[in-house]
């Protein structure tokens, strides 16, 4: 075999492919796919309407219990987030809403002082919500912020993202009364109201949602949620049932996900169970990959046998140069495309994560970025690539055109959709039966290997299974360079199944 | 041919079979150095099969091969220059990148294939064309930049084959003469085709193959000899050529016939004979031509010439 030869084929197939549109469209369509999806999912966010709601609450008190269990709830998730956050920059110190949420997370430094200061936070909220006022010169932290959250809903909205005021907003009208909310609704004023009826306690019948999309529910099935857990605790109270014995009693059991960890046991955070399904995301890739590559492989070697290339192409480079030139080629050009899907999948995963720094969240992607998944990912990319496409090759160098090699194909396509199947079965227990058998039929080590990362098996089985593939890379390399060198010459229709040890020969 | 003259490529014993097909059967010749070399027959006699073997695309079952003194002609590729019958061209590669690349491919360095490739594509007029794609191209254009491609590494031995397949006369002139100063520069030329007039104006020698096997070798001269055939043209359709004293086979194309002439023969005799039976419009003694030495060759064998394709290995 002559590398300089090989060179030569192997640039000239890299560039041929570099320059098709299809090599671009399919380089693109990852981070065009991500861009898009970004821009769709930010453009649907910027446009979603905020749904309004009425109470007619006969019961004279349910509503405004609610009101506070409402506020109560949004509250706890602003203070988490401003907890975690960092506002110590001096950009933001120069902020004035940052410095306000600065002061917060001082103000709530400890558990106890969150506590407090939420308490107090709830009441003035209440209040002056339900009084429609403002605080006329507000100097506590608290009542800056509980000023702030009832005189500029928007911006809580758009500050803390999860609160309920992102979505809904009450509407308190000059009346209350069924015929001036139908009228507001008629008037695209308001999305429905709520009629709570006198003793919700004793029974719900007569509660209603009146709308005029019925089948939008999501803010009937909110405010629900809100007014049962206040229901709740008030039938419990009536029966002096003390909260806590309530809690105890509704309290269902859950068990914690924990891993081994020498003596004893570790609690599973995130980043475990981000860690035990990253690698069907890139068993997925891993499949794509190869096969996409694969498949441009089988299309070169078929129009350059059909465009009568072959023979001209074996006066001056051997048919192991011309095939192994051809797949380096193309396995380049591939290997290509997906660094461009992985740099952008990176450049998108650290850009979100900084998004979500940003936001307060505290997410670990750490899993997904780790070194022995990517170096696990290309070596099982190119001993897979090359396993498969010693076998393209020869089924590419049989054809004539693309539907000689689909009916060729077709036993192929069935072994392929093995790997595809095991996806899950495997992650979900990586050193299972089926996982450890598989694992050493050729064929699918690269796929379910990869997979077991998440839980890896022993030295001896990563060293074992891939010694056995790369014997399998050899051999498979030797008898498609066979077939290859008889097939690519071939004129005529592609041989039966008697014919091929004929062609295995020679 | 005389043992005295340097061979640039021989074989001796030459037998290659497809599943049961035998393509080449004990098959010999020597193609001598310098010359321009056809090998003819029709198609599917086994010329395609005996110059990929000499080319080294494929392997002999049996026999030895020389060519330029090598026994394994895949050791000297870069020595040699093939046009195969079936040509095709990278559709989306440019016109210079290509044929640079076919001499970067027998060895040459980027930068001497570049140049050579301009200096090839100037000659053939399609200097023009280099940065064009190789699909913008018509039939004759890309037949003439498969020729620069095979040519741009000045091979020392060059096989063509059907090279004049889809080119209009023009270029039929410009790619003979292409062949007459690879000649004239000493390099070799081994022309395969089926058509036998275009062998007779180029080549020095030829073999004649049949069936796998080599029905008739020499040099032109020594093919045609000189004098034994009557080209004669005529008016009349469906005239009698039978019986004419002295003739044995006539090749009658219908306004004009061959008649193969005994030793003695005499012309006169028989130009008394033909005016009594058509208008002759030119009577005139010439060699025999390539199709008639084939043909009665073949049937010297006791064998009939194979019609086109009807042995075309796998």
């Amino acid at each position: 075999m002559s590398p300089r030869r090989v060179g030569l084929v192997a640039r000239r197939e890299f560039l041929e492919n570099a320059r098709t549109k299809a090599f671009w469209i399919g380089a693109l369509s990852v981070p065009v796919l991500l861009v898009v999806t970004a821009a769709v999912g930010g453009f649907f966010a910027s446009i979603r309407s905020v749904d309004t709601y009425a109470v007619l609450d006969q019961s004279g008190w349910v509503h405004d219990a609610t009101r506070r269990h409402i506020i109560a709830e949004d509250l706890t998730k602003a203070l988490d987030v401003i907890a975690r956050r960092s506002v110590s920059s001096p950009a933001d110190a120069g902020n004035e809403r940052e410095a306000l949420l600065a002061e917060v997370r001082t103000a709530i430094d400890s558990d106890e002082d969150r506590d407090a200061f939420q308490t107090r936070a709830a009441e003035l909220i209440f209040t002056l919500a339900t009084e429609s006022g403002r605080i006329p010169s507000p100097s506590l932290a608290v009542e800056k912020f509980a000023d702030w959250w009832v005189s500029d809903v928007d911006a809580v909205a758009d500050a803390f993202g999860d609160t309920s005021l992102a979505d809904y907003r009450e509407l308190v009208p000059s009346r209350l009364d069924a015929a001036h909310l139908n009228a507001l609704i008629a008037e695209d004023r308001l999305d429905g109201y709520f009629v709570i009826p006198e003793d919700p306690v004793r029974s719900g019948e007569g509660a209603r949602y009146v709308t005029e999309n019925l089948t939008d529910q999501d803010m009937s099935r909110w405010y629900g949620r809100s007014l049962t857990d206040v229901v709740q605790a008030q039938r419990l109270r009536e029966e002096n049932i003390d909260a806590e014995t309530a809690e105890w009693l509704n309290e269902t059991i859950s068990f914690e996900a924990a891993k081994p960890l020498g003596a004893g046991a570790e609690t599973a955070e995130d980043a475990d169970f981000l860690a035990q399904w990253a690698p069907i995301g890139l068993v997925y890739l891993l499949w794509i990959s190869i096969f996409t590559i694969n498949q441009m492989l089988l299309t070169s070697t078929i129009e350059e046998k059909s465009g009568k290339l072959a023979e001209v192409l074996l006066s001056s480079v051997s048919p192991a140069d011309l095939m192994a030139g051809k797949v380096a080629g193309i396995g380049g050009a591939g290997l290509a495309i997906i660094a461009v899907w992985i740099a952008t999948f990176v450049a998108f995963a650290l850009a979100g994560l900084g998004l979500m720094a940003r936001a307060g969240a505290d997410f670990d992607i750490g899993p997904l970025l780790n070194p022995a998944f990517l170096i696990g990912f290309v070596v099982y990319f190119l001993l897979g690539y090359l396993l498969y496409a010693a076998i393209f090759c020869a089924i590419g160098s049989l054809c004539n055109t693309i539907q000689d090699a689909q009916s060729m194909m077709m036993p192929m396509i069935l072994v392929l959709m093995i790997p595809f199947l095991l996806v899950f079965p495997v992650a979900r227990d990586p050193n299972g039966t089926l996982a450890v058998v598989a694992s050493w039929i050729p064929p699918l080590t690269p796929f379910v290997m990869l997979n077991r990362m998440a839980d890896p098996p022993g030295v001896l089985t990563f060293a074992g299974t891939s010694v056995l593939l790369a014997a399998s890379v050899w051999y498979s390399l030797r008898i498609g360079g066979r077939v290859f060198e008889n097939g690519i010459l071939r004129t005529g229709k592609p041989p039966s199944l008697k014919q091929l040890p004929s062609l295995l020969r020679g | 041919m005389g043992n005295a003259i340097a061979t640039a490529a021989s074989v001796q014993d030459l037998s290659r079979s497809f599943g049961d097909v035998q393509a080449v059967e004990e098959l010999s010749l020597a193609v001598p150095q310098g010359t321009i070399f056809g090998i003819i027959g029709p198609n599917g006699a086994g010329k395609t099969t005996t110059i990929r073997i000499l080319m080294g695309i494929l392997a002999a079952d049996a026999g030895t091969i020389n060519v330029l003194g090598e026994s394994d002609p895949r050791r000297i590729k870069s020595r040699l220059g093939y046009l195969p019958e079936e040509k095709g061209l990278y559709k989306k590669m440019q016109v210079g990148e290509l044929v640079a690349w076919f001499g970067e491919l027998k060895g040459m360095s980027r930068r001497d294939a570049t140049d050579a490739a301009r200096k090839l594509l100037a000659e053939f007029d399609l200097e023009s064309r280099w940065r064009d794609k190789c699909d913008s191209l018509s039939k004759g254009m890309g037949q003439k930049v498969q020729i620069a491609a095979t040519l741009v590494h000045d091979p020392e031995l060059v096989v063509l084959d059907e090279p004049f397949s889809g080119l209009d006369p023009i270029n039929v002139e410009m790619v003979r003469d292409a062949m007459l100063a690879l000649k004239a520069r000493g390099r070799t030329v081994i022309l395969c085709t089926h058509i036998m007039e275009q062998a007779e104006q180029i080549c020095d020698a030829l073999a004649l193959i049949n069936r796998g096997r080599v029905v008739l070798d020499g040099t032109l001269a020594e093919l045609t000899g000189s004098g034994d055939t009557l080209t004669v043209e005529y008016d009349g359709a469906g005239a009698d050529f039978g019986g004419l004293p002295g003739v044995g086979r006539v090749n009658d194309a219908g306004n004009v016939a061959e008649l193969s002439l005994s030793p003695d023969a005499d012309p006169q005799a028989i130009l008394q004979e033909l005016l009594k039976r058509v208008t002759v419009r030119r009577f005139d003694t010439t060699t025999t031509s390539l199709h008639e030495v084939f043909v009665r060759a073949v049937r010297e064998q006791g064998d009939e010439p194979l019609v086109d394709g009807e042995g075309e290995a796998a």
